[in-house]
């Protein structure tokens, strides 16, 4: 009963909307985002199905305007280096950070890069594309090494070393702290930035969401050493945060990245909707704006190449088991096989989860978006919220709609889901 | 987006320039900026303003720092007082978590004969959702590239500026469609009117 309410709902949606192209881009979507303006436009607006929201009235109302805006900002610098302890060492003594060992981001040269549509003609699997495997690999160090932000906060952080752990910063074997770089902000000056793997590559895995990273804390710190209240920012916990400013404490789980590109929307309420590759491009542009304070835009062919990489992270997994026919009849109308396991959205009163996130004031969209199962089991803590430690309490609570799973269906499930 | 290139009548606030600015694109047309002043055109007085981006600020940690909140010019810093929005434009400061000085950054033309310097926020007002209006106070503007006060600006030439200001305090759960009018003068009478579209507090976290 609950069940054929959600799949009425599902399929409302899916008439609704275009299928998911971001795993397959074409040469020509690329030049679009790079060189057309009026169809960056468009692609926004199509991704900001609810205009209403302030999250896309913020976007809305300054990018790819016909006059003005956010193109006409200056480019940010994608000179960067790591992040290291012994750089630690340098603001412990009050000195400034220095970039001479930085590097530029080099971009390819552009026939390479924007996959020439005069050139041969290509294999339509777009990893064997060329001009596809130098947009991810460029994508790659984008993510590691292109600031998303700098904050004052990570610049405390970053020289208290004693702290570190306790905000599950990862340090490697030559000192350099996974996902912080130094660069030099809109104003000039060098700090402490963070990078896409700084919360998506928990692990040293590249697309999965920091569990033990724990902003909260670390604000929580930097707060208290100021004499500020920070109670609210202590309880995120790790692998969770608060992405927006309304009242409502409602701290998400970093999500994994894995099968995005064929996710048909992003953010955990679905507040982005997928309608190819360039979606990505943009919700990473505009992401970076932001993060800048709005006073520079980053490199738009490092945000093609980001949303390339991005897109093919998790594809190279070994194909999926057979699914149990408990999985077929209970899970699959949601999770679909053909999409990595992942689907549409779905109503939050529909879910045995709690809401809060979706009634976000700022980008709840009152949905959930339907995650993708692949590789489940690495990731616990499960939900957009953290809310089940594990798989077998998520079934045993009845996910989706709390109707009690019999025990026999559960241990196929669950061998299933951690062989997926 | 409103781009707007209106004149501006500012002439009774200054000694020196007895006259209004016209507006090439406007037919001459006149907006009065709410000063008064006189309705002689004078030809090429004028600075083109385009919008870039901008925000309301962040004034989370730091309420007081926001316009009206005991915030005026003088009155002594809250405890959080190195926060951006006191940090005047230059000066190295360390912002607290979610404080961070409202802006807009723009692009001026020198729409005059004649090279301009000593770029200067005449007004700026904040028009919310319901049309009532609410002055900021400014902070100060810089050349968006140097960190600088503006260099002079060759007659036909462009740049862009950022205009620091007190973003209003603000109620989060309630983010309206607010936008701002802007008038900047520059030299002894040149002046533009910016209309922004929409503005937005800054987010904390943007993702
Ligand atoms: C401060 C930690 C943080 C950083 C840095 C960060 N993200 Fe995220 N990311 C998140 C959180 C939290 C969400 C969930 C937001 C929501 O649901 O509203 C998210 C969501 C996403 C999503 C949507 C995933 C989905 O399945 O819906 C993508 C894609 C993404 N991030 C990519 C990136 C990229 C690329 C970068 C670098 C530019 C980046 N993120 C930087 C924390 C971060
Ligand atoms: C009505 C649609 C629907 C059905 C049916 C459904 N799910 Fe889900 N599932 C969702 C949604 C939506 C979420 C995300 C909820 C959230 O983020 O709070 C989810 C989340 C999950 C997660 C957590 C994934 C993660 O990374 O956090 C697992 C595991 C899962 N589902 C497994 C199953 C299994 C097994 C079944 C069948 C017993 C099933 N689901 C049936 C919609 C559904």
């Amino acid at each position: 009963m609950a069940r054929a309410l959600h799949l009425a709902l599902r399929a409302a949606l899916l008439s609704a909307c275009a299928p998911p192209t971001g795993d397959a881009a074409t040469p020509e979507e690329a030049a679009r985002y790079l060189e057309d303006r009026a169809f960056r436009r468009e692609t926004l607006e199509a991704a900001l199905w609810r205009p209403d929201l302030p999250y896309s009235r913020s976007l809305l109302s300054s990018y790819g305007l016909p006059d003005g805006g956010w193109d006409r900002l200056p480019v940010q610098a994608s000179r960067t280096a790591p992040f290291t302890r012994a750089d630690a060492d340098v603001l412990a003594r009050g000195e400034a950070l220095a970039l001479d060992d930085a590097r530029e981001i080099a971009v390819p040269s552009a026939p390479e890069v924007t996959g020439d549509p005069a050139g041969p003609a290509r294999e339509p699997d777009p990893g064997a594309d060329p001009a596809e495997a130098t947009w991810r690999a460029l994508g790659a160090t984008v993510f590691d090494r292109l600031p998303m932000r700098g904050d004052a906060w990570l610049d405390w952080l970053a020289a208290r070393p004693a702290l570190w752990n306790d905000a599950g910063l990862s340090v490697d074997a030559v000192g350099r702290v996974r996902g912080l770089v130094r660069f030099a902000d809109a104003r000039g000056r060098v700090r402490v930035g963070l990078t896409c793997a700084g919360c998506h590559a928990g692990d040293g895995v590249p697309g999965r969401g920091d569990r033990r990273l724990n902003l909260g804390r670390a604000r929580a710190l930097y707060a208290a050493a100021r004499g500020l209240d920070a109670t609210a920012l202590d309880a995120w916990g790790p692998g969770r945060v608060d992405v927006t400013d309304t009242d409502s404490d409602d701290p998400t789980a970093i999500p994994d990245l894995f099968h995005v590109g064929t996710a048909g929307w992003l953010n955990h309420s679905g507040v982005v909707r997928v309608v190819g590759r360039a979606t990505l491009a943009i919700r990473f542009e505009t992401q970076f704006v932001q993060g800048h304070l709005m006073q520079t835009r980053p490199e738009r062919r490092l945000m093609w190449a980001l949303a390339s990489y991005v897109a093919s992270l998790g594809i190279e997994a070994p194909p999926a088991p057979a699914p149990p026919p408990a999985f077929t009849a209970r899970c699959a109308g949601c999770h679909d096989p053909a999409r990595a396991y992942g689907g549409d959205l779905v109503a939050a009163e529909d879910l045995g989860v709690d809401a809060a996130v979706a009634r976000d004031p700022e980008r709840g969209t009152g949905h959930y978006k339907i995650p993708s199962l692949r590789g489940v089991s690495d990731n616990a803590p499960y939900l957009h919220d953290g809310a089940a430690p594990t798989l077998d309490a998520l079934l045993a609570a009845g996910h989706p709609s709390g109707e009690a799973i019999p025990p026999a269906e559960r241990a196929a499930l669950l061998a299933f889901l951690n062989a997926l | 987006m409103k781009r707007l290139m209106t004149t501006l009548s500012l002439a009774l606030l200054s000694a020196l320039t007895p006259a209004c600015i016209a507006d090439p694109d406007d037919g001459g047309a006149t907006a009065d900026a709410g000063s008064g002043g006189t309705e002689a055109p004078v030809n090429g007085a004028a600075l083109t303003l385009t919008f870039v981006s901008g925000h309301l600020g962040n004034y989370w940690d730091c309420p007081g720092e926001a316009n009206g909140a005991g915030a005026a010019a003088g009155a002594p810093r809250e405890a959080a007082g190195d926060a951006a929005g006191a940090c005047p434009p230059g000066e190295e400061c360390v912002s607290i978590i979610n404080c961070e000085a409202a802006m807009v950054m723009l692009e001026v033309e020198n729409e005059t004969d004649g090279a301009l310097s000593d770029f200067r926020i005449e007004r700026i007002v904040l028009v919310n959702d319901d049309g009532t209006t609410e002055d900021l106070e400014g902070l100060g503007i810089v050349d968006a590239e140097t960190q600088a006060p503006p260099a002079a600006l060759p007659a036909g030439a462009s740049r862009t500026l950022r205009v620091d200001f007190r973003g209003p305090a603000r109620d989060p759960n309630d983010d309206g469609n607010r936008f701002l009018r802007l008038e900047l003068r520059a030299g002894e009478s040149a002046a533009g009117t910016l209309e922004t579209p929409p503005l937005f507090s800054l987010p904390a976290v943007a993702t």
